[in-house]
């Protein structure tokens, strides 16, 4: 078959600007070190790796919800646990007042311990974080209890978000956690201070009943803030799992890379080489 | 002659023939890069013999043509192939430039913007009464929907790039064709056989021409070429070439072939190939529907916040007047809102009521319902006419008493009141039929023209088959008045298309793919009535004589349900809810609950605030519930209250105790009362300042305060026009995290409505996907998935387009490089072989030459014999 020149050199010219484009190609993965640089890159991949990134950022904010959480339920913690030791306080205390040995001025003074302790409790229902009540149901932005520990939160706890479809409550509703604990407080300490023995006996029942309400709640926070561990070390693995996913999918595999630019390379010289033996050669030389 | 001389004459002619064979292998040397040159041969034939002494004796060599070594066949698959690459070219350049749009490289793109976005109400959630929170998710959004409109105008910016690029092909196709006629000119004048290197440049021409648009040529035989291009559109006969086009108005982006006649003929979308056909199909294929896609998720982003959003409240209550961001057409029809088809008629509209003066908050709770009746008419009063008429007070046909009010030609409103014990109702001398057990909803609106006599003509429509667009609402307006069948004519409009009926006779009628058939019917200029389609293209129609709400029959519907907002339209056709300052007349300001009737389990509705002004002397009354029954107690004097049903689940009273049997006042309770008790209302007159906010009942939401764009995020319908609602730009306290409490209470520290719409990024919605062919047209069809996942299978399919592109432009690549190398194989100049023959024509001639001095010698040796 006859070539002509045009043909020859049309093919040089072709074949050179397609192996260069893959030259190019190759060292674009190389120096930007991802295999997908445009969608058209390989789409499918893309469509992955945008759902991972975004799952990625999910898990990000998912954990900085818990850390939020984990700050709440601490202070829960700490708090609930505080007003455990002023409850048995106040049991105890109830217990030894309700002796007959004790008289009515050891009992008037008692009546000034119930008082602090139950400042104490109150000043504990009413803790802060970040300036947020966590005993306000979602009332978050005002005190829920006042000097007699009349509840004006509501009875939603506040909740974050800790997945896709989960949320937990991490604030309370403080009308529930605390009960009667300011009712029965007043109302030993108003037995005490009017010196009545069954009042007193009847509060060291009530309060057995508020502790037991309160260390609930206690080991209702204890299993929240386990259960927000255990979606945190989720959380963790996913984002080990997911990123490396995301790195398969988007990153190219440099030794792969690279030898692939090595490869392309050669086929650009070998192509050089060949073209300009095959242009040099003309019957015009020889005539 | 024989002898000497004969030789000699050879001689002479062979020197002549191999000079002729140098000058041809000179020309192709010369044209050994031009393109398109065909080589050229000198065709050499012997002459015919001639008989001498009884002997034929051949007479040398006769150079008999020039001819071109071309293949007209491959000629012509290369241009097509040709024609088709180019077109392949282009997209795949366009192809990059939208890749380019969609790319996720940036931090700033559409994508990961919007898992921001969401990531930020999260934060809001974390924290809901902060301000750096609210401000950060504000500014985002500013950013998202700055980053929703740039594709959009990107690739509209392409489009008219595009058309400018169409345009110059346009002028450049032209001007070749007119060449190509000149061409023909000359080669006709020459004569078909002697026209080489002519017929090489009107190859040239062609294959340039193909480099525009679709080619197709024929061959005459005057040595002439016909050329033809989409459509069968003539552009070069014989001498004379035919004009395109440019259309003009809104078809300026059209190309039209301009025939002798001067008509003009639309060809753009029989246009395929070369690098118009590229652009096109980029332009009103390609990237028609990813405007289209964004538009359609764009759209629902919209919806899905707007519609969690209005459900919320933010960090305080509504004390000034609120606009819908969303206007309703010239009908005032709330199902030509722009989100009209998605408001849930099954629901309701929830606002709750503040009043500085009193604790109690007050639910405002207006049925969305649409009436089940299908009433039917007796002639009217009035002839010619159209009659309006609305609820006022809904109920049970022929258990409870409702009341309506109707007009006349846009006059004075006129109560009329069915009895609990009535099926119809007298309306301007027409007895309004319904069925017992139909349910009358308050609120609702419909109506009726009457001809001649007054006889009422409702328009008889029925849709039926598959829309071309899908979620979409189709409006109908009448622009010329008259009864079908006649003059009437209607104009129809939706999200993509508009059109014109002329009602001439009864029967089908064909609208963007649905079919409607028309039976009769009165129709006034302005009478307006829709179709919604759903995911499937399915027509449903809400006609002008069917129960419907309007912007003024739901606003005086809530105004008949409370006295401490009032709602209004405005001149552009939105709707205004503002709080009633120093309002006047008596207000419901109270309730108290006791024993079984509690008050999270009561629901208490106002029908009709105005009744409460004929309550006269105390401000208390109390409802008892003793073993099953209900008594008005404690009824200060003056009341002429009475109980019109009631049992555990609920309670009717008619505050103004005329006995036409429509409720005034309602109590129901969720589960059934089990015990007795009461509750207690404090009617007393109206005094203080107002403040509303929106309900968290999303169960119950109808979504008319998003279709409204009251109490939303984000404003507009699509990619282009998404913009931030001015509440939220005006105070970040409008940002809605909390929800109200079903009480009433509420608090701003609550974090339920952004919780809400945090997870509003995992739920998956319906939205259109299209597919855009130009020759077919747009195919819509239905997805339902998450935003994000839409957006990122947008981003996806970009990238599949542009590889297939890329991958069909390869190969009409290597199509084109292999026809051209056959073609070349045949055509184009070897430098080898034409040196080759350049040695041998040298040798030949030298060996004329030498023939002739050998004569000569002869010659010579003859005329030296003695």
């Amino acid at each position: 078959m006859r070539v002509a020149n045009r043909t020859a050199f049309e093919m040089v010219k072709y074949n050179l600007a397609r192996v260069s484009d893959e030259l190019n190609q190759a060292n674009m993965i190389v120096s930007t070190g991802k295999r997908i640089n445009t969608p058209s890159d390989d789409p499918i991949g893309l469509v992955q790796a945008l759902k991972i990134r975004s799952d990625l950022a999910g898990i990000d904010q998912l954990k900085r919800n818990i850390n939020q959480g984990h700050s709440w339920l601490g202070a829960t913690e700490n708090a609930l646990g505080n007003v455990q030791d002023q409850i048995s306080e106040a049991m105890s205390l109830a217990v030894r007042m309700a002796t007959a040995t004790t008289g009515a001025d050891a009992r008037a003074a008692g009546a000034t311990i119930v008082q602090n302790l139950m400042d104490e409790i109150l000043s504990l229902a009413n803790t802060q974080i970040g300036g947020r009540f966590i005993f306000a149901g979602s009332k978050t932005d005002t005190r829920p209890f006042n000097a007699i520990g009349t509840y004006s939160g509501d009875t939603s706890p506040f909740n974050i978000k800790i997945s896709a479809t989960e949320t937990v409550a991490v604030g309370s509703d403080g009308s529930a956690v605390f009960g009667n604990i300011f009712a029965n407080l007043i109302a030993f300490r108003d037995a005490l201070a009017g010196n009545n023995v069954s009042g007193i006996q009847a509060a060291i029942d009530s309060m057995d009943t508020d502790f037991t309400n309160i260390s609930t709640s206690v080991s209702n926070v204890g299993s929240k803030v386990n259960r927000m561990k255990t979606k945190e070390s989720i959380m963790q693995d996913l984002e080990i799992i997911k990123g490396d996913r995301l790195s398969k999918i988007e990153d190219a595999d440099l030794a792969e890379a690279i030898t692939n630019l090595k490869a392309k390379e050669l086929a650009y010289q070998a192509a050089l080489t060949s073209s300009a033996r095959v242009m040099k050669l003309s019957l015009v030389d020889y005539v | 002659m024989g002898g000497l001389g004969l030789v000699l004459s050879i001689a002479k002619d062979a020197i002549a023939a191999q000079r002729y064979g140098l000058d041809v292998t000179a020309h192709n040397i010369a044209n050994v890069n031009t393109e398109g040159y065909s080589r050229q041969r000198l065709v050499l034939h012997a002459n015919d013999p001639a008989q001498l002494a009884g002997i034929m004796f051949g007479r040398g060599v006769d150079a008999y043509e020039i001819n071109r070594l071309s293949d007209q066949v491959i000629e012509n698959q290369l241009m097509q192939q040709n024609s088709e690459m180019l077109s392949s070219e282009e997209k795949v350049r366009y192809a990059q430039v939208l890749e380019n749009i969609f790319s996720e490289s940036s931090r700033a793109n559409i994508g990961s913007l919007l898992v921001d976005y969401w990531n930020l109400w999260q934060d809001i959630s974390n924290n809901p009464s902060g301000m750096a929170e609210r401000g950060a998710l504000y500014e985002h959004s500013v950013l998202l929907a700055t980053q929703f409109a740039g594709p959009d105008s990107d690739m509209t910016q392409l489009q008219t790039d595009l058309t400018l690029s169409v345009s110059k092909g346009v002028e450049r196709i032209n001007q070749i064709s007119g060449e190509i006629a000149e061409v023909n000119n000359q080669i006709v004048r020459l004569g078909a056989d002697a026209a080489n290197d002519l017929r090489d440049r009107r190859n040239i021409l062609l294959t340039e021409l193909g480099q525009y648009i679709d080619v197709k040529t024929f061959d005459q035989s005057n040595g002439t070429t016909t050329v033809t291009t989409a459509r069968g559109a003539i552009l070069v006969y014989d001498a004379s070439s035919y004009q395109l086009q440019m259309g003009s108005g809104v078809n300026g982006n059209r190309i039209e072939w301009v025939s002798s006649s001067g008509s003009n003929i639309d060809i753009t979308d029989y246009i395929t190939r070369g690098q118009i056909g590229g652009w096109l199909d980029m332009r009103d294929g390609i990237i028609a529907k990813y405007q289209k896609d964004l538009d359609a998720v764009a759209q629902e982003f919209i919806w899905t916040v707007n519609q969690q959003h209005s459900q919320g409240l933010g960090l305080k209550l509504f004390e000034t007047a609120v606009t819908g961001t969303y206007t309703t057409g010239a009908s005032e029809l709330l199902s030509t809102l722009a989100y009209g088809d998605k408001i849930d008629y099954t629901k309701d509209f929830k606002m709750w009521t503040y009043d500085t003066g009193s604790t109690f908050p007050v639910a405002v709770d207006v049925d969305m319902g649409i009436s089940t009746a299908n009433p039917t008419f007796t002639n009217f009063a009035g002839a010619n006419s159209t009659y309006e008429i609305e609820i006022t007070q809904g109920g049970v046909v022929d258990t409870d008493g409702v009341e309506f009010r109707w007009r006349k030609d846009g006059g004075a409103w006129t109560a009329a009141t069915m009895l609990s014990t009535a099926t119809d109702v007298t309306i301007d001398g027409s007895t309004v039929g319904f069925s017992t057990g139909d349910v009358l909803v308050a609120g609702n609106h419909l109506s009726v023209n009457t001809v001649a006599a007054g006889a009422p003509d409702p328009l008889v429509l029925t849709p039926s088959g598959t829309a071309n667009d899908i979620l979409d609402t189709y409006t109908f307006t009448v622009t010329t008045g008259g009864t079908i069948p006649g003059t009437p004519v209607i104009s129809w409009s939706n999200s993509t298309a508009t059109g014109t009926l002329n009602i001439a006779a009864t029967g089908n009628y064909t609208v963007d793919g649905m079919t409607l058939n028309i039976a009769s019917g009165d129709l006034e200029v302005g009478d307006t009535f829709t179709i919604t389609t759903d995911a499937s293209g399915s027509p449903t129609a809400a006609l002008p004589s069917a129960w419907h709400w309007t912007l003024d029959s739901f606003a005086d519907q809530f105004n008949r349900q409370t006295s401490r907002v009032t709602a209004s339209k405005t001149v552009a056709n939105a709707l205004t809810f503002a709080p009633v300052t120093g309002g006047s007349g008596k207000e419901l300001k109270n309730f108290a609950y006791s024993g079984g009737v509690t008050a999270a389990n009561t629901t208490v509705t106002i029908h009709n605030y105005d009744e409460l002004d004929t309550v006269t002397g105390g401000t208390k009354f109390r409802l008892d519930y003793t073993a099953g029954t209900w008594t008005i107690a404690q009824g200060d004097p003056g009341y002429g209250a009475i109980v019109l049903s009631g049992d555990a689940n609920g309670v009717k009273i008619d505050l103004s105790g005329v006995a036409n049997g429509s409720a005034d006042l309602s109590a129901s309770f969720a589960t059934a009362l089990t015990a007795d008790g009461y509750v207690e209302f404090d009617i007393s007159a109206a005094s203080g300042t107002y403040s509303f906010a929106f309900s968290d009942d999303s169960a119950q939401d109808s979504g008319l305060a998003a279709a409204l764009g009251i109490n939303t995020f984000f404003t507009g319908t699509s990619a282009s026009d998404i913009g931030i609602n001015s509440a939220i730009s005006a105070s970040k306290d409008n940002i809605a995290a909390a929800q109200v409490n079903s009480d009433g209470t509420f608090g701003v520290g609550d974090n339920t409505n952004a919780l809400a719409i945090a997870s509003l990024q995992y739920s998956a919605r319906t939205m259109s996907l299209h597919s855009v062919d130009r020759t077919t047209g747009t195919a819509e069809g239905s997805v339902t998935t998450t935003i994000e996942d839409y957006y990122a299978s947008l981003v996806g399919s970009v990238g599949m387009i542009s590889a297939n592109i890329q991958r069909s432009n390869d190969f009409n690549q290597s199509m084109v490089n292999s026809l051209t190398a056959l073609r070349d194989n045949i055509s184009a100049v070897s430098l080898d072989e034409e040196m080759a023959n350049l040695i041998k024509y040298q040798h030949a001639y030298t060996a004329a030459a030498k023939l002739l001095g050998i004569v000569d010698e002869m010659l010579a040796t003859i005329l030296q014999v003695k």
